[in-house]
């Protein structure tokens, strides 16, 4: 008799929670695994794209190097995926996967990540991150759903240590002669409220370049695109009060699924979120 | 393991002469090709100098290897290799002033 029945035999399944059918289960020893940086939309010229994406770069496979130890490797492998700000105060950046779902039901993203300031000088820096998070963007027939979460650690020089979401509805701009192509403004940094009772103290560790991997649970029902449950590492938060970016549906984005990370810095000092694993599954 | 990979390091922005891209984190490459295409007219050539280094952190800039190409006014691409390991940890391109020679 199996006495964890409803565990996966390999260890790397088997640190996740995954509903019934599994989409998704990225590790990044091996390539980035269509993961990718955000392009704004444009037509006709590169000067079209929203001010937001534009300093937006790509990911890449990294071995977290620091001065003191060296390749300190991933959680799962020698490599993590590496989201990197440029080193300007408020910068973003960010990295997602595009997919498409075939049922509207319940999906849940989940992922081991660490979130760490750039180790340039031998300072604790734990004021130099902003915040990491996660977002989704979906749609049904319905709605263009796009679910945003961050962990807000500092604001201005001022820890914070509290969760964030955003369902304020973004503007969005056309950007091209044609008129046929928009972008959402979702990403500028206005809008954000604190998850109820969401202040969480995290793993942060004592050097920049010490990292923990830290666990990131997020489900959603694309039915009405709200969040079904939000956890990180022991703490499982109560989503009632919770909202998710809602709108009417865009033209040429039918079951669009994109999950995606995000990082941004609070000081001229690069922040980096790294990814080790990121399984997506879903209740079909 | 990753054998192969395009990534744009930057696009749309104007650089000046001594611009440096952001860091590339390549480390499982061994060889890194980097192109430079201008968008617009420019006002002078410079030479594009691929900088390599074993550390992540910008702060430790150290371009332990490199070569150096021409950049010309657009429209034009450039093309600069580099060797690097996995002893490397990043790779980026920096801009100069002059013409290549």
């Amino acid at each position: 008799m199996q006495p964890y029945p409803h565990r996966f035999a390999d260890p790397q399944l088997d640190k996740f929670d995954p509903l019934g059918r599994i989409l998704v289960h990225d590790t990044f020893s091996a390539g980035l695994n269509g993961w990718i940086g955000l392009i704004g939309n444009y037509e006709d010229s590169l000067t079209k794209m929203l001010p937001v994406f534009r300093p937006m770069n790509q990911p890449m496979l990294s071995t977290a190097v620091g001065w003191d130890s060296g390749s300190h490797g991933a959680m799962s492998g020698p490599y993590a995926m590496k989201i990197a700000t440029r080193p300007i105060k408020g910068a973003m950046n960010l990295a997602l996967k595009r997919m498409t779902f075939r049922k509207l039901g319940r999906i849940q993203l989940e992922a081991y990540i660490a979130a760490k300031p750039e180790p340039s000088e031998a300072v604790l820096s734990i004021e130099d991150l902003r915040s990491f998070g996660m977002f989704m963007d979906l749609q049904s027939r319905q709605y263009r759903g796009l679910p945003h979460l961050r962990f807000l650690n500092c604001l201005d020089g001022e820890l914070k240590h509290t969760w964030q979401f955003k369902q304020q509805t973004a503007d969005d701009n056309v950007v091209s002669s044609s008129a046929r192509t928009r972008s959402l403004q979702h990403l500028y940094p206005h809008g954000w409220e604190d998850v109820p009772d969401g202040r969480q103290d995290t793993c942060y560790n004592e050097l920049p370049t010490k990292m923990n991997w830290q666990y990131l649970k997020v489900g959603v029902d694309l039915r009405d695109m709200s969040f079904t449950s939000f956890q990180f590492n022991d703490r499982e938060f109560d989503v009632s009060g919770m909202g998710v970016m809602r709108m009417e549906p865009w033209a040429n984005l039918d079951c669009m699924l994109n999950i995606g990370f995000f990082v941004e810095t609070d000081s001229d000092k690069r922040s980096f979120l790294f990814v080790d694993s990121v399984l997506l599954s879903g209740d079909f | 393991m990753l054998t192969s990979t395009v990534a744009t390091l930057t696009r749309g922005e104007a650089w000046r002469l001594d611009d440096v891209s952001e860091p590339y984190e390549a480390g499982w490459a061994l060889e890194a090709q980097l192109f430079a295409r201008g968008l617009d007219e420019g006002d002078q050539q410079g030479k594009a100098h691929v900088q390599v280094s074993p550390m992540a952190s910008a702060g430790a800039t150290r371009a332990a290897r490199s070569t150096c190409c021409p950049v010309m006014p657009c429209p034009s691409f450039a093309c600069a290799n580099s060797a690097i390991s996995s002893a490397c940890g990043w790779t980026c391109l920096r801009v100069s002033n002059g013409p290549f020679s």
